[in-house]
């Protein structure tokens, strides 16, 4: 009994595996529909100037970076405030008796 | 299947409660320091007390004046070592911070720490039993041992998350620059403009190499242990921070400069 639940549990995740493979190799060699091919447009040649590509705008960049600039401000900041509430305070130590 | 079950439910038990640690030791730190700050409020107002006890029992020296005497030192050096537990605390909580988010990774200050403040604990408990001025004396000489230690700890606390945090800062600082340079290669920027900004990033080239060269220098001392080796560690922090600061004024000029 013991020897058969051992088998069980060996085999059930194996089982679960080959069953994932099964399933992905079905579903990449589905067929799509064949399409409806349509005749090639005449290309017309376009006339006068061409548009430069558009880049990333670096306005936006600039901003990023001041925004980075401002949180690193604000860290520094905290840490130059961090000094005085590390610093141990004074005690009357000595009762002068 | 019920050994699983347990070990499934304390694993997600561990992960929740490691997760929720550094939210709650950050909110506890400031809390903590709170209620130094209370504490030594209080402790400062027996302080005035206990000096009129005092110079009352110089003057007369009568048996009156030394129990009235015995009773204020007793009441401000409670209400010390109360506020010198709440300091020791909050350092350790700042302690608990650093070494989650700075990478901190010794143990022997936690170690120490937690011998002070047993020991501030214990000492809280002698106090009400004290029956003479020279128990209290003999107290506030061992207090007084005790609290060098627990400054020393603290100052060696402030230069390992000072440390840290110029680290932290410094390598922000380095992301920037490369933004910068690769926003310097934009075509569409004015000339001028761009040779300008180029000039000034390498200008803080000897900053930003002498203010590694301090850090370097800074937490290599992080390992030794000793009221001077912590002095010339703030030296060399303090000139860190004054670089950074400069690199980062300087990189919002240029920021201004391209707008």
């Amino acid at each position: 009994m013991i020897e058969q639940k051992k088998k069980i549990i060996f085999v059930l995740p194996l089982i679960l595996i080959v069953s994932l493979v099964i399933i992905y190799f079905i579903s990449r060699n589905k067929t799509l529909p064949t399409s409806i091919s349509l005749p090639n447009p005449k290309v017309v040649p376009s006339p006068t100037l061409t548009l430069p590509i558009p880049s990333p705008t670096p306005a936006l960049d600039l901003t990023n970076i001041e925004g980075d600039l401002k949180n690193i401000q604000k860290d520094l900041n905290v840490v130059k405030n961090e000094d005085r509430r590390l610093i141990p305070p004074s005690f009357l130590l000595d009762l002068g008796i | 299947m019920k050994i699983k079950v347990l070990v499934v439910f304390f694993l997600l038990l561990f992960l929740s409660s490691s997760g929720t640690k550094r939210v709650y030791a950050q909110q506890s730190s400031n809390r903590s320091y709170q209620s130094f700050v209370e504490s030594y409020r209080r402790y400062q107002q027996y302080i005035e007390p206990f000096k009129t006890a005092k110079s009352q029992y110089l003057s007369f020296q009568s048996l009156e004046s030394q129990v009235k005497l015995l009773d204020a030192a007793r009441k401000m050096i409670s209400s010390e070592v109360e506020a010198m537990l709440n300091f020791a605390s909050f350092i350790r909580i700042r302690l608990v911070e650093a070494t989650s988010v700075l990478n901190y990774n010794e143990n022997f200050l936690f170690v120490k720490l937690d011998d002070e403040i047993s020991f501030l604990s214990d000492a809280k408990e002698k106090i009400d039993g004290t029956t003479s001025l020279d128990e209290l004396k003999n107290l506030t000489a061992e207090l007084q041992s005790h609290y060098q230690t627990i400054s020393q700890f603290s100052y060696e606390i402030k230069l390992v998350i000072e440390t840290g945090s110029a680290q932290k800062i410094f390598d922000n600082l380095k992301v920037e620059k490369e933004k910068f340079q690769e926003y310097l290669q934009n075509e569409g920027l004015n000339e001028f403009n761009m040779k300008a900004a180029q000039n000034m990033l390498i200008s803080f080239q000897k900053e930003t190499a002498e203010a590694n060269e301090s850090l370097t220098k800074a937490k290599a001392l992080l390992k030794k242990s000793g009221a001077e080796s912590d002095k010339e560690g703030w030296q060399l922090i303090t000139i860190v921070f004054n670089k950074l600061s400069l690199i980062l004024d300087g990189y919002k000029g240029i920021v201004t400069s391209l707008k």
